[in-house]
Parts: C-alpha cells; sequence; structure tokens
C-alpha cells in the first residue's frame, strides 16, 4: 500500500496526474489500516512466545513506528490539508519508506535467519560478516557427512524458519546440532539410538492435519526424508561422519537423492505418468485402460464389457498407441484376421501378454507373432479357425511361457510336437474335451454400447 | 509457547475462524472444481476407479472367493493330524486347550475329548498334499492349489467372523473387500457390476446379511449385487408387463434431470450414485439375461461341474455362474455355500456338504486354467474360521460335532500369482494352535489386494474425521504365498 501511495504521491506532481491528488487521502487511509491490522496479528503471534532476542524487538518497533507514521500522515491528509501539502507530504512518505524497510528487513532476518543476506555472497562478504566456510559440494555417498550434509541441510530446509536463533518456537533452535540436541521447551526432541521416543521423529511422521505435525502448515517430509531422520536417530544421531563409515540399511537410494547425487526416482515426476491424451483416448474407444504400475507407464489394455464387436474406427485408435501396450486383452471381441491385419501386431513391440480367446483369429494371422520379441503369455483359446498349420508357425517364439490352445482346431499331436520343440513353454490345451472339435460360439447381447 | 485459553486465540486460530486466510478460500474452490467433474462437465474416466492403476503391478484382475458359510472342519478335510486319531478319546491337553477362546456353545462341557478325523486322508499329486476322501476331486488338483494351514481369527461366532473377514471389522457397517476393490480399481464390464455375491446350499443354517457386502461408507454403487436363482437373477430385473424398454429410457432419463438438479443444490455425491445404479440396473436388464443363460455351455463342460449344475441356485451352477461372470470382466465375486456348521451329525452332515462343494469347485478351477483365466483370476476356498479337534456333545454318541475355532483353519487359493502346489504354514499335532508361519484375517485382506495390485495402506477413505483402510492398521503381506 505504502508503495502505492509513494507512486501517486510522484505522479500527482506533473499536470497530467494531478487529478490523483483527490485519491491520496483514501489511499493514506488504506494504508493505515492494514498497518494497524498487521501490527495487531504481529502482537499476537509475539505474545505466543518463541521469539527471543533483539531481531524480534526490533522487528516489532519498526513495524509499530510506521504503522503511527502512516496513521498520522493519514490523519494530516485528511484534516490539516494545507498543513500536509507544504510541510508534511514529503517527509512522511520518506519516513514511511526507512521504517518498512526496516521492519521488512528484521521481518526477513526471523524467518530466513540474521545471515540470509549474504549466506550466497562470494566467501570474502562471509568471512566480513562472520560465517563459516561453505560446504564444498558433495560428489560421493561415501564421502558425506552424515549431519552437515543430510541432516542439517534437511532441517534448514524444512524447519528453520521457525526454529533459528531468532524465532525460536517451541523454544527449539535447530540451526545447529547442538541446539538440536538442547531441546525446547518441552525437553529433547531428539533421543539418540530411540527414534521412538523421540518428538521430532514423531511430529514429522504425523498425518498432515493433525495437531502436533511439524512442520506446521506445510508439505510434510518426504517418506524417504522420514525414514532417513529415524536411521540417523536410531544410529545415536551423530553430530558428523562420513556415511562411507556408515550402515546404511538399505537407504543408499534415498540418500543419494537427498543429497542431490541422483534425481528423484522416475515415479514422482511426470516421466512415470501415462500420456493422458492416449489415455483417454482409448478410453473413448471403448478400452479399458491401466497404466501397469505407478512406477511404470507402459499400459495394460482390454475391451470394456467383453462381448461387443470391435470396430474399425476403435482398432484404429488403439493402433496409435502400439508402441506402449505391455498388456492386450481382447477376448470376446469378435476379432478377426482383417482386425488384426488392420491393427498391425508388429508395432506392439513391448507386447507381453496378448489375450485373443473366443474371437475369430485363423492360422494367417499368426506368422506375425514370431515378430514379437517380448510374448510371453499368448491365448488363443476358443478360435476355431487355428489349425496344426498355423501353430507351426509359432515355434519360433522361445521366449513364450504359456499358451492357451483348448477348442482350437490343433491336434494333440501337433500340442506334443510344439511342446518337444518349445519345452519350457506351458501348453494348455484344455482338460474337458469334446468327443468332436464343436465350436458353439458363444451367445452374446446385441451391440449395446454407447446405447 | 505460552498457555492459551479461549479469550486469547493464537494468529493462526484467528485467521482459520474469521475465513480471512486465502489457504481455505482456495480449498473450497478446489472442492468446487471436483463438483464440476463429478457433474459431467468434464466426465471423469469413471471406469479406472480411483487409483486408475494400483501402486503395484497386479497379479490377478479378478477373485472369486468360495465361502464355506458355517465354517468348515479343516480337522476333518485339509489339516491331517494322526495325533488325533491316535488320541481318540482322550481328553484335549490343557496346555493346547488353554490359551484360546471358545464358543458357549462347548465351553460348558465336562470334558473336551479328541476325535480324529471322521474320514480317511491320503496324499496326492506331485506336492503330496494331504486331502480328505471327503473330498476326491479337489485331490485331483492339488498341484494348482496353494494351501494355507496356518488362517486365524479372533471371532468365535460366525457373524462378527464373517463380518471380520469380508469388511475387516466385526460390526456391520464397514465397505466389503469387494466394494474396496470396485472404489479402487473401477470397472471391467460397464453392463455388469464389479461385486457380485451368489448364495447356495441349506438355507436352514447359518444366515448371512447384505451388509457383510455391503459399501459401508463407501459410494453406494460399489455394493455387491445378490444374484438370485429365481427366474429374475436379479431382483426387479425385468419390466412390469407391458413396459416397454423406451418407456423405462425415458423415465431413467427423467429422474437422471430431477437428480443433478437436486445434486446442484445439495452436491451430494450419493445422488449420483444413485443414478449410477439406476443406469446399471437398466444395462443389466440386457446383460444379466445372457450370462444367466448357459445353453452355449457344451455337455462336457457341463459335465465338469456335476450333475448339480443344470439345476439353477447349486453350488454347481454358481461356480459356473461365476466363471461366466468372471469371463467378462466381473472384478469381485463370493460364492456361499451354505450349511457347515456342524455343531452334531457331523458324521452324516460334512460329508454330504463336501459332495456339494467339491466337484463344482474343483471344476471351476480346471475350467478357468484352460481357459487361460487362471493367470489373472485368484481363486480362494475357505471359511471363517475352522472348527475344534475336540467334539461337541457326548464321545459316545455318534451325532456328535464340532465346535467353532478360530485359532487355526485351513484355505486353499489357485490362481492369480499365487505358488501352485505349496503348503504354506504349520499348526501342532492337534490341528489347534499355529506352529510356523500365522496368517491372521488382515494378513490375508492385505494380501488379496495387493495380488490385485492395492497397497492395502494406501487405499483409504476419510470419513468421520480419519482415514479408513480395509485393513484398519494392521495386515502383513504374506509373500511366502506369491510366486
Amino acid at each position: 500500500m505504502i508503495f502505492v501511495v509513494l507512486v501517486a504521491e510522484l505522479l500527482s506532481r506533473r499536470p497530467r496526474y494531478a487529478r490523483l491528488r483527490t485519491y491520496i487521502p483514501l489511499l493514506w487511509g488504506l494504508t493505515a489500516a492494514s498497518a494497524i491490522g498487521t501490527v495487531v496479528l504481529g502482537l499476537m503471534h509475539y505474545s505466543e512466545g518463541g521469539f527471543d532476542g533483539g531481531m524480534a524487538v526490533r522487528h516489532r518497533n519498526y513495524g509499530i513506528a510506521f504503522a503511527l507514521c502512516v496513521t498520522l500522515a493519514a490523519l494530516a491528509s485528511v484534516v490539516w490539508r494545507d498543513l500536509y501539502d507544504r510541510a508534511i507530504r514529503i517527509p512522511a512518505c520518506l519516513l514511511a519508506l526507512i521504517l518498512i524497510t526496516m521492519t521488512g528487513h528484521y521481518g526477513g532476518n526471523l524467518t530466513h535467519g540474521s545471515t540470509y543476506l549474504v549466506e550466497l555472497a562470494p566467501q570474502p562478504i562471509r568471512t566480513l560478516a562472520g560465517l563459516a566456510p561453505e560446504r564444498p559440494a558433495v560428489t560421493s555417498l561415501q564421502a558425506a557427512d552424515v549431519y552437515l550434509d543430510v541432516i542439517g541441510p534437511m532441517l534448514a530446509n524444512r524447519c528453520v524458519t521457525c526454529h533459528n536463533k531468532d524465532k525460536r518456537s517451541g523454544g527449539l533452535d535447530l540451526t545447529s546440532h547442538a541446539n538440536l540436541m538442547r531441546g525446547g521447551e518441552k525437553g529433547t526432541v531428539v533421543v539418540p539410538g530411540k527414534s521412538g521416543e523421540s518428538d521430532l521423529q514423531r511430529r514429522v511422521s504425523l498425518p498432515s492435519d493433525a495437531e502436533d505435525f511439524m512442520p506446521k502448515g506445510k508439505t510434510p517430509l518426504r517418506p524417504e526424508q522420514i525414514a532417513i531422520l529415524q536411521w540417523w536417530i536410531d544410529a545415536g544421531a551423530p553430530a558428523g561422519g562420513a556415511l562411507g563409515g556408515m550402515k546404511l540399511a538399505g537407504l543408499a537410494p534415498a540418500l543419494s537423492t537427498q543429497l542431490g547425487l541422483t534425481r528423484k526416482p522416475a515415479a514422482t515426476g511426470p516421466a512415470a505418468k501415462a500420456d493422458p491424451a492416449i489415455v483417454a483416448r482409448l478410453y473413448e474407444a471403448g478400452f479399458v485402460v491401466r497404466q501397469m504400475s505407478l512406477e511404470d507407464p507402459l499400459l495394460d489394455v482390454a475391451v470394456y464389457s467383453p462381448g461387443h464387436d470391435v470396430t474399425d474406427k476403435e482398432l484404429d485408435t488403439l493402433a496409435t498407441a502400439a508402441d506402449r501396450i505391455v498388456r492386450l486383452d481382447l477376448r470376446l471381441a469378435g476379432i478377426d484376421d482383417a482386425d488384426l491385419k488392420r491393427l498391425d501386431l508388429r508395432k506392439f513391440s513391448k507386447l507381453q501378454v496378448l489375450l485373443l480367446s473366443n474371437d475369430r483369429v485363423s492360422d494367417s494371422s499368426l506368422g506375425v507373432l514370431a515378430d514379437l520379441p517380448q510374448l510371453r503369455q499368448l491365448n488363443l483359446y476358443g478360435n476355431a479357425g487355428i489349425t496344426d498349420a498355423g501353430v507351426a508357425s509359432l515355434s519360433n517364439l522361445k521366449q513364450l511361457e504359456s499358451l492357451y490352445l483348448w477348442r482350437t482346431g490343433v491336434s494333440a499331436q501337433s500340442v506334443a510336437k510344439l511342446s518337444a520343440i518349445l519345452p519350457k513353454v506351458k501348453i494348455d490345451a484344455g482338460e474337458s474335451q469334446p468327443s468332436r472339435p464343436a465350436q458353439r460360439p458363444m451367445k452374446e447381447a446385441a451391440h449395446v454400447r454407447g446405447s | 509457547m505460552k498457555d492459551q485459553d479461549k479469550f486469547d486465540p493464537t494468529r493462526r486460530e484467528l485467521l482459520k475462524s474469521s475465513g480471512i486466510a486465502g489457504l481455505g478460500a482456495l480449498g473450497a474452490l478446489n472442492l468446487l472444481s471436483t463438483k464440476a467433474l463429478a457433474l459431467g462437465v468434464v466426465e471423469a474416466p469413471m471406469n479406472t476407479g480411483l487409483l486408475g492403476s494400483g501402486p503395484l503391478r497386479a497379479r490377478a484382475k479378478r477373485v472369486i472367493h468360495l465361502h464355506m458359510l458355517g465354517a468348515m472342519s479343516h480337522v476333518d478335510t485339509f489339516d491331517y493330524k494322526p495325533v488325533l486319531t491316535e488320541r481318540t478319546g482322550q481328553e484335549l491337553p490343557p496346555s493346547v486347550k488353554d490359551s484360546q477362546r471358545i464358543s458357549t456353545m462347548s465351553s460348558g462341557q465336562s470334558a473336551f475329548p479328541i476325535r480324529g478325523p471322521i474320514a480317511k486322508f491320503a496324499r496326492y499329486g506331485q506336492s503330496g498334499a494331504w486331502v480328505s476322501e471327503l473330498l476326491p476331486h479337489t485331490a485331483k488338483i492339488v498341484d494348482d492349489l496353494c494351501f494355507i494351514r496356518t488362517l486365524h481369527t479372533e471371532h468365535v461366532n460366525h457373524d462378527p467372523a464373517a463380518k471380520f473377514l469380508h469388511t475387516g471389522f466385526q460390526i456391520a457397517g464397514r465397505p466389503s473387500i469387494g466394494s474396496w476393490v470396485s472404489y479402487g480399481l473401477g470397472s471391467d464390464n460397464r453392463d455388469l457390476p464389479n461385486f457380485v455375491v451368489m448364495k447356495a446350499g441349506p438355507q436352514n443354517g447359518v444366515p448371512i446379511d447384505s451388509l457383510t457386502w455391503g459399501a459401508g461408507f463407501l459410494p453406494s454403487h460399489h455394493q455387491g449385487v445378490e444374484f438370485l436363482a429365481a427366474a429374475d437373477p436379479v431382483h426387479y430385473i425385468t419390466d412390469p408387463k407391458g413396459m416397454e424398454r423406451s418407456e423405462r429410457r425415458e423415465m431413467l432419463d427423467a429422474l437422471a434431470k430431477l437428480a443433478d438438479t437436486q445434486y446442484r443444490v445439495s452436491l451430494d455425491d450419493e445422488t449420483r450414485s444413485r443414478v449410477n445404479q439406476y443406469e446399471m440396473a437398466y444395462r443389466m436388464q440386457a446383460s444379466v439375461p445372457v450370462v444367466a443363460d448357459i445353453s452355449d455351455e457344451p455337455d462336457y463342460v457341463l459335465d465338469m461341474y456335476g450333475p448339480d449344475v443344470r439345476k439353477p441356485g447349486t453350488f454347481a451352477r454358481n461356480c459356473l455362474m461365476a466363471r461366466r461372470l468372471c469371463e467378462r470382466g466381473v472384478k469381485y465375486q463370493v460364492c456361499f455355500g451354505m450349511g457347515w456348521d456342524h455343531h452334531s451329525n457331523i458324521t452324516t452332515g460334512l460329508p454330504s456338504q463336501c459332495r456339494m462343494v467339491d466337484q463344482p469347485a474343483a471344476a471351476l478351477v480346471a475350467d478357468l486354467k484352460q481357459r487361460g483365466l487362471l493367470e489373472d483370476t485368484l481363486v480362494m476356498f475357505g471359511s471363517e474360521f475352522g472348527r475344534t479337534s475336540f467334539i461337541q456333545g457326548n464321545i459316545a454318541d455318534p451325532r456328535f460335532g464340532r465346535d467353532h475355532h478360530g485359532g487355526a483353519f485351513t484355505w486353499w487359493m489357485a490362481g492369480g500369482g499365487t505358488k501352485a502346489g505349496l503348503q504354506y504354514g504349520e499348526t501342532d499335532d492337534f490341528a489347534y494352535n499355529i506352529a510356523k508361519d500365522p496368517v491372521h484375517i488382515h494378513d490375508l485382506n492385505a494380501t488379496i489386494l495387493h495380488i490385485l495390485g492395492i497397497d492395502h495402506e494406501r487405499l483409504t477413505f476419510r470419513t468421520q474425521g480419519r482415514d479408513f483402510r480395509l485393513t484398519d492398521v494392521h495386515g502383513e503381506l504374506v509373500k511366502g504365498i506369491l510366486a
């Protein structure tokens, strides 16, 4: 607000913007109101405790002075308009500017620590300001220091805005190992060797809406960070020591991420998310689409509501996602050789599971399957058109694990022959056999999709 | 921090209560946009469920649970203990019996005489699993099964034990596991419900009510739908005489408009859930008669399930129906086989119950297997608890029975990425206490969800101020049974 006043004052000196003068009392009034409100809230926060040292007192005093200053200026601009124009305007603006700057500076010190201005400055300036040399960048997990490089920075990032030398919320200062171990008003927060009894551990592990949760009102620590903290406390909460000399208890990847040596695991990044446009398109075309898992963005696609024939248009949409599909379930969907040709299975290079049971596929479609290098499971049961001739072309599928041939036209001899060629493949030609290879098609409802 | 009292609010509290806080306002906006999505302004892919995909790679897509309601005796069927035969008539040693809670039906007995299994046992298959002669068809498929001998539960009465098994809590009202699965994973068939329940067997035994497959606090369209043996497989599925399907359609459209108006005022999700169910029922009017009509099943398939399969409403027919529904993508099914509560006359009652379920259950596994469906379907066979190795009644009276026993009982599983031919866990020589690898009901439920690709600790629903999950704060994954 005060800056709006200043700008208005400056501009209104020029004849062109002289009209702005009318609004200046109003602007001063708004500034005063917001300043007073802020002071009241600030005093309430101050009275909650947790602040000691001059920093907070100075922030408070300058803040009050600023509020007084703008309140008086506002009064003057309304009541003694002539006096204001002659003698008050310029000094009031300058004083308010100085006061808000000082208030802001001390406020900044409170939340960021009193060294925040020079922290990132070159080392000579840091030395002048009395700061220790910065830690060298960590290059290896083994050489990194457990406190100075891992725990300390973690606390510095997430906790010290409220728990520092000047603003010791709960009487707790987390800017150094010694201060951390000293604890707060309620006693120690870290019991070396016993994370279960450490208040710090308890509070960061709570659900974020719990009363005692820390960091209050902020994003919770990541699960790996909580695990690292727990591991450190259980290891005796040491003040330092190379990670190389400690048992990492499976936390090496998490520590590595924390140290910035590896990027965050892909699972949390957008890389692991299947392209939503493709998913939406397939869904629209009547397929159920799922990611293989949260870590694996490849797709598991099935006909939604088996029993309805898939249309050519739907197949074309399916083909657009060919290189992303790991599991393709086209059971009971009226798929025939022309459909498979239209799909061009060769493009499905990542396909591991292909379910074509109870479709209308025949021998001529099987040759192309040899070009699917990752195919593990192939289900052809219920396709009467598949015979010994077609099955012979499956003998190249060395990587196959299971093959289903029940209710096809394939003979027992042919199955035995294929078994001999592919001994590792579990071939199931069915337990209950008809006396004749009758193929009664499964009856299904009329196409009701979209009704 | 200083002591605070009512008249001295902190800054944070003042901001919160006065509604100045921008965060609160943002939260409300966020809520509104979610509602806008639900209103159909932007249609969310409802069929993929809350999770879209589970956090884990799914081993199975579907589950069929054959629940032997009333509690099948594990002592006489799967958990073979020769010591029981040797010691028949002797008192169950207090060191074995003492620690466990038993039901009030036998707790007043003056003696607890042991009775060995009422039928002969033999080993079958390459896995060498012991199975009683009461279950000859199951014996033939043991190499496809994964036996868990160490299921246990705290409950010794049917209703709390069944509720606990299906909903993770002994008192009615929590969502059933099938509802959780539907909520988490969504649907694979828009024309059929995700969660189906069927019942068969003697109706004079232990009752079971629909809260066992209720949706609890989850949106109500996730509840289990009961399929019946009657001419209408689902209640009121057929339109009344003289009503055209187009009229039904018009009625539902008008109803949906009214519901939408209501929803815009109340923002109550249940309004939409109800419309969802009306629409599902409408689609089921076309889809259910087709699934229920088994005339396309060849005789050699029907024969696998045994003669009962030709009668609607039998356990055998329900097993066949379960396979047909499973083929069409129904995610979770429970087939109750009723009538296992053998407090008396176990020597006649148990064999007839076994005849009812043995062939159909074994046929279901074999039929799924030859269709390739066992690769991604988990079949489970088991009760809410087991029965005691001591008898209920008088040892001299042939009408003796066995009482409820939650301390250890046997289930089998097949498919869904479980280890075929495995015997998991061991009980003591009396089939009474667990000697090795216990599996609690919460562990079982955690494992079923895991098999479906769901982390049981992460599938939660917030209601009444806390996040609820199927396994509450319990449940350890039983890694040992996973292939």
